[in-house]
């Protein structure tokens, strides 16, 4: 195995035991010694590649951002070509995924974001590109946002433990937000549309 | 002034003291020293007063529930005599009104109730009452909820630092949000002019 891929695995193995340590006592207890301890590596190796717990926090936060791309790519396979608005369903989907899947780590990045969200800016970024397609593919590009920030609604909500809707409610009113057929009816063409 | 008012009139400047700590140093600064230091009050009638740091975190919490529900109550007055979901536009007003009050307020706010998760259950608690309301109002109940999650979701993506909109965009979803008849079949499928 080449060097450099060893040392990418190291570094996602560091990842994957800070993200088990975040989930399971919260982001006070997620120091070099608890993740040196969680994935078998000396404090040292840790921070060989994480220099500093902010670094670390980025490398969490890029690592839930690539395996959501693989969720993305997966999910535009699985669609017909020629679907409509694309990108919105693709971010209603992967928003859905965050609060199903990984309740307890997406939490804790949270809890890191609310005491500094400058980690986030390169992840609000790409949110400024997804947005600009959701606007392009819409013929009511309000619409289409109002769609995308109700589906943050639901996830955040549930992530901060603040919802207050079952999680039966929260599936079914993301099938609805899915549902290009719902929204028809709320279509307004912006003047000079 | 009698003894009540004193004591209320303490309480709102050690919480606005607190608040000015969080915002400006975190959520780790918050000491029962500092907290003496920046309100002029002593320790001792600041432990009396609170008890614990979480103590403080609730009544800063109580602090800015009670605004907010005085500012649903406020809209609500100055609202038309015909709309017919009161419930759900006061809701949206209050997530408008905190998007538009300062993040790092907020933010401190949020950080505390992501740490101590216990606090939760008041607001959840809350909202539940308030979304069954919105249910029973509405004609279309599932839209409804949805319009209130697109506001949640403007407010808690600005707070994290992830939203891509300007203020100005989320403004005017926040209005066509509060816009009833842009929320009904008939009035959307007529054009605008």
């Amino acid at each position: 195995m080449a060097r450099q891929e060893r040392s990418e695995q190291t570094r996602n193995a560091i990842i994957e035991a800070a993200l088990n340590v975040l989930a399971r006592d919260g982001t006070a207890r997620l120091t070099f010694e608890a993740v040196a301890r969680e994935s078998g590596l000396s404090k040292g190796a840790v921070t060989h590649h994480f220099r500093s717990k902010a670094d670390l926090f980025k490398g969490v936060l890029a690592y839930r951002n690539d395996s959501f791309e693989q969720f993305r790519r997966n999910y535009l396979q699985s669609r017909p070509k020629d679907a409509p608005q694309q990108t919105l369903s693709l971010e209603i989907a992967a928003l859905r995924q965050m609060v199903d899947e990984n309740r307890s780590p997406a939490r804790a990045v949270l809890s890191i974001l609310v005491d500094d969200p400058s980690p986030m800016a390169f992840i609000r970024e790409r949110f400024a590109g997804h947005v600009r397609q959701i606007r392009e593919e819409a013929a009511d590009p309000e619409l289409a946002l109002l769609r995308w920030e109700a589906a943050w609604g639901l996830a955040l909500y549930a992530l901060f433990g603040l919802s207050p809707l079952s999680d039966k409610e929260r599936s079914h009113l993301f099938d609805q937000l899915l549902d290009d057929g719902t929204w028809t009816r709320f279509i307004k063409i912006p003047d000079g549309g | 002034m009698d003894n009540a008012t004193r004591s209320e009139r303490s309480r709102n400047t050690a919480l606005k003291a607190a608040l000015t700590i969080l915002s400006r140093d975190g959520l780790n600064a918050l000491t029962f020293d500092a907290l003496a230091r920046e309100s002029g009050i002593s320790k001792g009638g600041l432990l009396h007063q609170f008890g614990t740091k979480d103590g403080i975190l609730l009544a800063l919490l109580e602090f800015q529930r009670r605004y907010l529900e005085e500012f649903a109550v406020g809209y609500l007055n100055s609202c038309d005599v015909s709309v017919k979901e009161p419930v759900l536009l006061a809701q949206i007003a209050v997530m408008r009104e905190t998007a538009s009050q300062p993040d790092s307020a907020n933010r401190a706010v949020l950080a505390a109730l992501v740490q101590a998760p216990e606090l939760l259950e008041t607001i959840r608690d809350a909202h539940a009452a308030d979304l069954a309301e919105v249910r029973k109002e509405s004609p279309d109940g599932d839209i409804a909820v949805l319009r209130w999650a697109a506001a949640v979701g403007m407010a808690f993506t600005g707070l994290i630092g992830l939203s891509p909109l300007s203020s100005e965009e989320r403004e005017r979803l926040f209005e066509r949000l509060l816009d009833e008849p842009s929320w009904t079949s008939r009035g959307a499928s007529e054009p605008a002019s």
